[in-house]
């Protein structure tokens, strides 16, 4: 179809085709039509686009449940109900949103023949072998109103996610997963057969993953954006679950049978379209990333960030997951427990890379990461808190003003902080700065927890990067020193020890992370990173077996 | 059609294992791997077919309710008769055949004898469709780019659009609604529906 016999729309051809497509075209628009279509091209390429555009509308339409509303947020919190829209004036800032909450047509507008559509969607989805055709004759019930990313696809951002609601639950060959990356032997099971995964392999409903030796490792992405991640040896099958077309729940069921996996769900504000089952439990995720460990009497359910909810087989039990919580379902246990993790509040600017990997260290080290932007900061943000981590991606002048506002400085919380403007308002230095072109430090206590066991010498990047130093209070604790004297990559404060002006009322720790990339880091830099956030959170240290430059 | 799914389901995984007599032919008993692949290469194609199949089934049949539910049988009959489908001639002119058999013997079960548009356009505007359904990006695509198109309708077009397709109501309620003409309307839609063309071909242009 070339651009120029787009541009040819011909409202009249279409205004036509519409009357018709209600059955109240007359017999010469009828005729008429007709004629236009067998003559010409250009009419068939039109009404066949038209056609197509029709259907597609009423099919998100059907499959959202009839009446749906189409409107603005603003809209939304005013309009419960399925009355007119209301709609709020236009604005480039205005996002639309499908509306949950609105209430179906009376049952009676065409309950036959829903009943019937459902019924014969479930033999459709039965007679091909998987139960999953249906779903993928219809689009999904997922309620939804436009992520913020949506933002960007109104934009015309190409590489932006589409609304969640135009997403269907498989890929548009019909499979369910394709493998993204792939180390040591896993196979796909189906029809008695076996055959080696690869990257890049489609998985179909009727496909079983099993993945062999304590090193195999999996990634797997969904056609919704969920990546699994299968580590270890595992058993994994999966269907699609609910044929019918308006089901508010799940469309995919992923079986954890065994081994160990990592799902990582995208947030949305549609309802989830996948859950997880163990044979102890069954987890919806709502968003964010989970941890499933399967043995054949019990469960355990991490969850990193985002929430969930776990429901026990057995007996029917509910427990909310919040990030940092972790639970053993067993059947024998009369009650869920949970053990919550402590919480690390994660202080940035916009997300970065390092930012990520910060978050994924404080995770390893047994925290729940909670990253919150230095503009949104709030003392609230405090409660909870075992630690408090300032991110070198925070805008100093910002960071700042809010640190001064929640007076995090005399919060008896204890601090890792990595932004250089930020060591001030925290009283940790009367001096401070950013060196440019700094690749290896040198340790001054390697006896010292802070060290992380290094002596000497500390190669920090493969090339030289951008680090903070500072000239701390006399009360400091010097551990990691640039070659200048008396200025110092890495120092603490113990708590009750005075720092610029007052005592520290917890444990303070600087770091030294204010790389424009974080590739060049290397393991030094991050167990000295590592260090800090176990001292500070007074965490044992881990066991080492020797050490490296 | 009250059956469960399960039963429908050991019902259809009989046909094809001990054979049915779908048109006439009986099959022999198949392995169950062979019958998986069948019920995947079944699907696949009928899945990669299904909006095309959806906008012809559209153009001859009024009701869209009665529209999924011939779908839904068209795709039951694909996975039936696909041992008859001779693979060397294309899917697309065979499953509109399936498709339109269904179509008019659900509506002969209705008793509708709705006015169509000759056979003969009805197929020349399918084959367009299948046309369509091969260019890059296929359907998916274009069903992310009307989700953005939509959303930049104006508020007063995209009313309109809320209450025709997603409010399910006829023209001449919506006129009355909004108190304007049914003709009015009508050439609205089109503009809108034009405008949305447009925009599904030029991503960044502004509809009306």
């Amino acid at each position: 179809m070339s651009a120029t016999e787009t541009l040819d729309v011909d409202p009249h051809t279409l205004r036509v085709v519409l009357l018709y497509l209600d059955g109240v075209a007359t017999a010469d628009q009828m005729a008429d039509l007709a004629a236009r279509l067998r003559s010409s091209d250009i009419d068939r390429r039109q009404v066949a686009r038209l056609l197509l555009q029709v259907g597609l509308l009423e099919q998100v339409a059907h499959a959202r449940g009839g009446v749906r509303s189409f409107e603005t947020s603003a809209a939304v919190e005013h309009a419960p109900t399925a009355s007119p829209p209301t709609v709020a004036p236009a604005s480039a800032s205005r996002q639309l949103a499908w509306h949950p909450q609105v209430s179906r047509p009376p049952a009676s507008r065409h309950p036959t023949a829903r009943r019937t559509a459902w019924i014969a969607t479930s033999a459709l989805a039965a007679a091909l072998a998987g139960l999953f055709v249906a779903t993928k004759t219809r689009q999904p019930d997922l309620d939804t109103a436009v992520s913020p990313t949506s933002a960007l696809v109104a934009a015309g951002t190409a590489t932006a996610r589409p609304p969640h609601f135009l997403a269907p639950p498989t890929f548009r060959d019909g499979s369910l997963a394709r493998v993204q990356s792939l180390a040591g032997r896993a196979f796909a099971l189906a029809g008695g057969q076996r055959r080696a995964l690869e990257p890049g392999a489609v998985l179909l409903p009727t496909d079983r993953i099993e993945t062999q030796g304590p090193t195999a490792r999996v990634t797997l992405s969904l056609a919704d954006g969920t990546s699994l991640e299968l580590r270890g040896e595992g058993l994994v099958s999966w269907a699609l679950t609910n044929e019918m077309p308006r089901h508010a729940g799940p469309r995919v069921r992923v079986n954890l049978e065994r081994g160990t996996a990592v799902a990582s769900v995208p947030k949305s504000e549609a309802a989830p379209t996948i859950v997880f089952v163990t044979p102890r439990a069954e987890i919806h995720v709502s968003a964010g990333q989970t941890r499933f460990e399967v043995e054949r009497d019990i469960t355990k359910v991490r969850q990193r960030s985002g929430a969930a909810e776990v429901r026990r087989l057995s007996d029917g039990q509910r427990l909310e997951m919040e990030p940092g919580r972790t639970i053993a379902i067993s059947d024998t246990a009369a009650a869920l427990v949970a053990v919550d993790e402590p919480r690390a509040l994660l202080v940035r600017g916009a997300e970065t890379e390092l930012d990520r990997l910060i978050s994924a260290r404080l995770e390893s080290a047994g925290f729940a990461v909670t990253a919150v932007a230095e503009a949104a900061l709030d003392a609230s943000d405090l409660t909870d808190s075992a630690l408090v981590v300032i991110s070198s991606s925070s805008a100093g002048p910002v960071l700042a003003a809010r640190l001064s506002a929640i007076n995090l400085r005399d919060a008896a919380i204890p601090v890792v902080n990595c932004e250089s403007l930020a060591f001030a308002p925290l009283a940790m230095t009367t001096r401070q700065g950013v060196g440019r072109k700094i690749a290896e430090l040198i340790v001054e206590q390697p006896s010292h927890p802070l060290a992380a066991g290094r002596s000497g010498k500390v190669r920090i990047a493969t090339v030289p990067i951008a680090a903070n130093w500072a000239l701390p209070a006399s009360g400091a604790i010097g551990v990691v020193k640039l070659k200048t004297p008396r200025l110092y990559a890495v120092f603490a404060y113990e708590r009750g020890m005075p720092m610029a002006g007052v005592s520290a009322p917890a444990r303070r720790v600087s770091c030294f992370l204010d790389p424009k990339r974080p590739e060049p880091l290397t393991e030094a830099a991050w167990d000295l990173f590592d260090a800090a956030v176990r001292w500070a959170a007074e965490l044992p240290a881990p066991e080492r077996h020797g050490q490296g430059m | 059609m009250g059956r469960p799914v399960d039963s429908l389901l050991r019902e259809c995984k009989k046909d094809a294992v001990v054979g049915n007599t779908t048109r006439g032919s009986t099959r022999l008993s198949k392995p169950v791997a062979m019958q998986e692949a069948v019920s995947e290469a079944a699907f696949s194609h009928f899945f990669t077919h299904r909006a095309m199949l959806r906008a012809y089934l559209r153009a001859f049949i009024r009701d869209k309710d009665l529209v999924d539910d011939v779908l839904s049988d068209v795709a039951v009959e694909v996975a039936r008769s696909w041992d008859n489908y001779d693979r060397r001639l294309a899917f697309g002119p065979w499953v509109r055949g399936v498709a339109r058999r269904v179509g008019l013997k659900r509506l002969h079960q209705r008793q509708r004898a709705e006015v169509t548009l000759p056979a003969d356009v009805l197929e020349s505007l399918g084959a367009v469709m299948d046309e369509l359904s091969r260019e890059p990006g296929g359907f998916d695509e274009q069903r992310e780019r009307l989700g953005r198109c939509l959303e930049r309708l104006t508020p007063r077009n995209r009313e309109l659009v809320q209450l025709r397709y997603f409010g399910e109501l006829k023209v001449e309620a919506i006129a009355a609604r909004l108190r304007r003409s049914t003709g009015a309307l009508y050439t609205a839609f089109s503009r809108i529906h034009a405008a949305l063309l447009r925009c599904m071909e030029h991503g960044q242009k502004e509809p009306s």
